[in-house]
């Protein structure tokens, strides 16, 4: 009985090895490791095992045995001890090398009793059949040994080729896949029928409404708040959980691609941590990873749906635009062209009170001439881009044709011009800076206080010229400063008393960018004026001093 | 002299343009007609023999261009062009084709007459013969070359002068970059742009009160430059 304990052992230590080697799934749920009415499925198995490795052996021997005995008794032939490798061999390749090495202690006792003088007896007299003996036990040894070998890499193999089946077939069914949702169900479906483990997808949603119940009815309440964690965290990879109650093993993956967050798949291991549990967690990972381009591919499909849908309205509402800014900009021109014809009848009759209210209309009227131009400004940004066609200017010359443009908005504050006479000439479209540069003034009239100084400056600066309004108006918070040159931004202070459509400095920005040039502002906080620059590049060997004159010479 | 009521005819497809043009103009003087597009516009031009042209460009049968070509095939009448664009390269091909100046809508009546007379006067000057050119403190004698400032005399060069002498005998008008270039260089290379920033920017130092803001020599951005004929006094900044 010592040998029946020894083998125990060693099927103590193979046990488990020999499970996960089973190609068959485990049942879904993990209770069968640690409960306690389980007793009776673990005893089956150890049956089931120990038949195997002992009871097929024997069976073998004896079969042997009695072919050998009816074979003799009818022939001539001897004895050979070399015939009791085919059951040896049987059980190498059937059930491993444990019932082989009991097939040959059993054949070597059968033999040695019943064929081997003296019969009935475990004595040998001969000295060659001793040897004989020992021949046969290292023979049956080593080719147990090796045959045994060929089925463990057999049924490797086996797994294998299974396993790349089911991925082919998983992978197929990711081809398959049009939308994230059904994406993780094939991941699901794999886990749970190839791996035999329980998953479930937390969908972010279900954080930021607060379900927590509805995740709980998933996964228990440690793994919900775990992924939660991990969802707060922002945390890219996976975590490997023990769930105290039953101490088994969940994995959790926070499934991301860089254009959407998905989740948190939680999949229940099934069994205490362990060499098992990282096996699958790698299985799991490389699962992931496979599923991973798909998954990123629908994320940019339909990122590219949204930004398509985006485009198609945003063309749609610019070709709006453009055309209800067209069809408007006629009747303001005439608008304000009868409004400068009455202020001139009425200035030949002297009637100053119906000309004050000439003038309001025709400053109306300017301004929303100001906006239909902005809104074609923004159409034709949008549309066909602007390109800048560069002539060499005098940026004073500039300056001074914007402000010309609105002298009649710059009426109510005192302006202050300071431009440097050595001013150089820059490479610029003058049209597109002079309508930037409008901007600028019109923002500076527009958040200031009536009677307030307008500083316009225009100064040669590092290799650039620097032209700056500035005003005494109601400067710039943090944050306007931060969002003032987006497309339609408007201050939160100004929303409800001052009217716009926050197109001008976006407009200017870019007209400036085309320039080669930067727009920045500066303000020292709120209600303390505000500082609009532009930076235009000086090619360096073009100032006028250099340009030689001929008429300098000649005159 | 200006014979007693100038008659001027705008070609516009906007009714609402010519009504206010037509009142506008009439204000000053003028008697004013009316087309509404290009082919009623060059018949009219032909049998009612206007003194000045308005000229709108969007019209709906011809293109602009095309009135002005056929008007100047056989008329060097004056032609004010009206646009909405601001493609400045298309105003200076029209100017390059003869027309006289151009107004961009919106505009108010007030400029659009002072461009009128500018082009009338500019019309009626060959046959003056004054030779006398005045605006603001600036007097510029066309035959002895002498200018004056306040009755000052002023000393230019002889390009300086060359430039003054062209915007001066088109007093009130825009004379596009390479017109200038042309005429005071001889050739139209991109390069003398430069040139003739700086020269502008010397003649400004001899002529205006206030150079950083002319009130005599005004840029044009993108087209050219023109003498003002009622120069405001630059008094918008207080220094």
């Amino acid at each position: 009985m010592k040998a029946f304990r020894s083998l125990l052992s060693l099927l103590k230590r193979y046990g488990p090895n020999s499970r996960s080697l089973a190609e068959h799934p485990r049942p879904p749920t993990s209770s069968a490791w640690s409960g306690g009415g389980d007793a009776v499925q673990i005893r089956f198995g150890v049956m089931r095992i120990l038949a195997r490795i002992v009871l097929y052996p024997l069976a073998c021997v004896a079969l042997m045995t009695a072919l050998m005995t009816s074979v003799l008794s009818y022939t001539a032939l001897e004895f050979e001890s070399i015939v009791y490798l085919i059951p040896v061999l049987i059980c190498a390749t059937q059930w491993g090398l444990i019932s082989a090495i009991v097939s040959i202690v059993g054949s070597a006792a059968v033999a040695d009793f019943l064929f081997i003088p003296p019969v009935y007896s475990f004595a040998i007299s001969d000295p060659q059949q001793i040897l004989e003996m020992a021949l046969f036990l290292l023979v049956a040894l080593v080719t147990s040994n090796l045959a045994a070998r060929l089925k463990k890499e057999l049924d490797t193999l086996r797994r294998r080729e299974l396993e790349i089946q089911n991925l082919y077939e998983f992978s197929r069914r990711l081809a398959l896949c049009s939308t994230a949702g059904d994406l993780l169900k094939a991941i699901q479906d794999y886990l749970s029928i190839h791996l035999g483990c329980e998953a479930h997808l937390i969908h972010l949603a279900s954080f930021d409404a607060g379900h927590v119940d509805g995740i709980q009815d998933m996964v228990p309440q440690p793994i919900a708040r775990e992924a939660k964690e991990m969802v707060a965290a922002r945390e890219p990879r996976s975590r490997l959980v023990t769930e105290p109650a039953t101490n088994s093993q969940w994995a959790l993956k926070h499934i991301t691609t860089t254009m959407a967050e998905h989740g948190v798949l939680a999949v229940n291991l099934g069994q205490p941590a362990g060499p098992g549990t990282d096996k699958l967690n790698d299985r799991i990972d490389a699962l992931l990873l496979e599923a991973g381009a798909t998954l990123t591919r629908i994320d940019a499909a339909v990122a590219l749906a949204k930004a398509n849908m985006r485009l198609e309205s945003e063309i749609l509402r610019t070709a709006l635009i453009g055309t209800a800014s067209h069809e408007l900009r006629s009747p303001v021109a005439a608008i304000l062209g009868t409004a400068s014809v009455l202020d001139q009848m009425l200035a030949l009759q002297g009637d100053e009170k119906v000309r004050a209210l000439v003038e309001g209309m025709h400053i109306e009227a300017k301004r929303l001439h100001g906006d239909i131009q902005n809104l074609l400004d923004t159409a034709r940004i949008t549309d066909t881009g602007v390109t800048a066609r560069l002539v060499w200017t005098d940026p004073a010359d500039i300056f001074n044709a914007a402000i010309r443009q609105r002298a009649l908005r710059l009426g109510a504050h005192k302006l202050k011009v300071d431009f440097d006479p050595k001013l150089p000439l820059v490479n610029v479209d003058p049209i597109l800076l002079e309508q930037a540069i409008g901007q600028l003034i019109e923002n500076a009239v527009k958040y200031s206080p009536v009677g307030s100084h307008i500083a316009v400056v225009a100064r040669p600066e590092d290799g650039e010229v620097v032209l700056s309004v500035t005003d005494e108006g109601v400067g710039l918070t943090e944050e306007e400063a931060s969002y003032l040159f987006r497309r339609a931004y408007r201050g939160r202070r100004h929303l409800g008393d001052l009217p716009g459509l926050g197109l001008g400095l976006w407009i200017a920005r870019i007209f400036v960018a085309v320039n080669g040039g930067t727009l920045s502002a500066h303000s020292p906080g709120p209600g303390l004026g505000t500082t609009m620059s532009i930076r235009l590049p000086v090619a360096p060997n073009i100032t006028p001093e250099l340009v030689p004159l001929s008429d300098a010479q000649s005159g | 002299m200006r014979k007693a009521a100038n008659t001027v005819l705008v070609i516009d497809d906007e009714p609402q343009i010519r009504r206010f043009v037509k009142a506008g103009l009439e204000l000053y003087g003028y008697s004013v007609s009316e087309a509404e597009n290009g082919t009623t516009g060059l018949n009219a031009v032909a049998h009612l023999r206007p003194d000045l042209i308005i000229l709108d460009l969007g019209l709906p049968d011809m293109y602009g261009d095309e009135v002005l070509n056929t008007v100047r095939s056989w008329s060097n009448v004056p032609v004010i062009v009206l646009s909405v664009q601001v493609d400045e390269e298309q105003k200076v091909n029209l100017l390059r084709s003869g027309a006289d100046d151009y107004m961009v809508k919106p505009f108010g009546i007030g400029e659009l007459a002072a461009r009128c007379e500018a082009a009338m006067r500019r019309y009626h000057k060959a046959a003056d013969k004054d030779p006398l050119v005045r605006t603001g403190p600036l007097a510029i004698d066309l035959v002895s070359r002498a200018v004056t400032l306040d009755g000052r005399r002023i000393t230019l060069t002889r390009k300086e002068y060359r430039l003054l002498h062209l915007l001066a005998s088109h007093l009130g008008l825009v004379m596009t970059h390479n017109q200038l270039i042309k005429d005071i260089w001889g050739n139209s290379s991109p390069d003398n742009l430069q040139y003739l920033r700086t020269l502008i920017r010397k003649l400004r130092q001899k002529l205006e009160a206030d150079p950083s803001q002319p009130a005599l020599l005004i840029s044009e951005s993108g087209v050219g430059y023109r003498l003002e004929q009622n120069p405001s006094p630059s008094s918008k900044s207080s220094q």
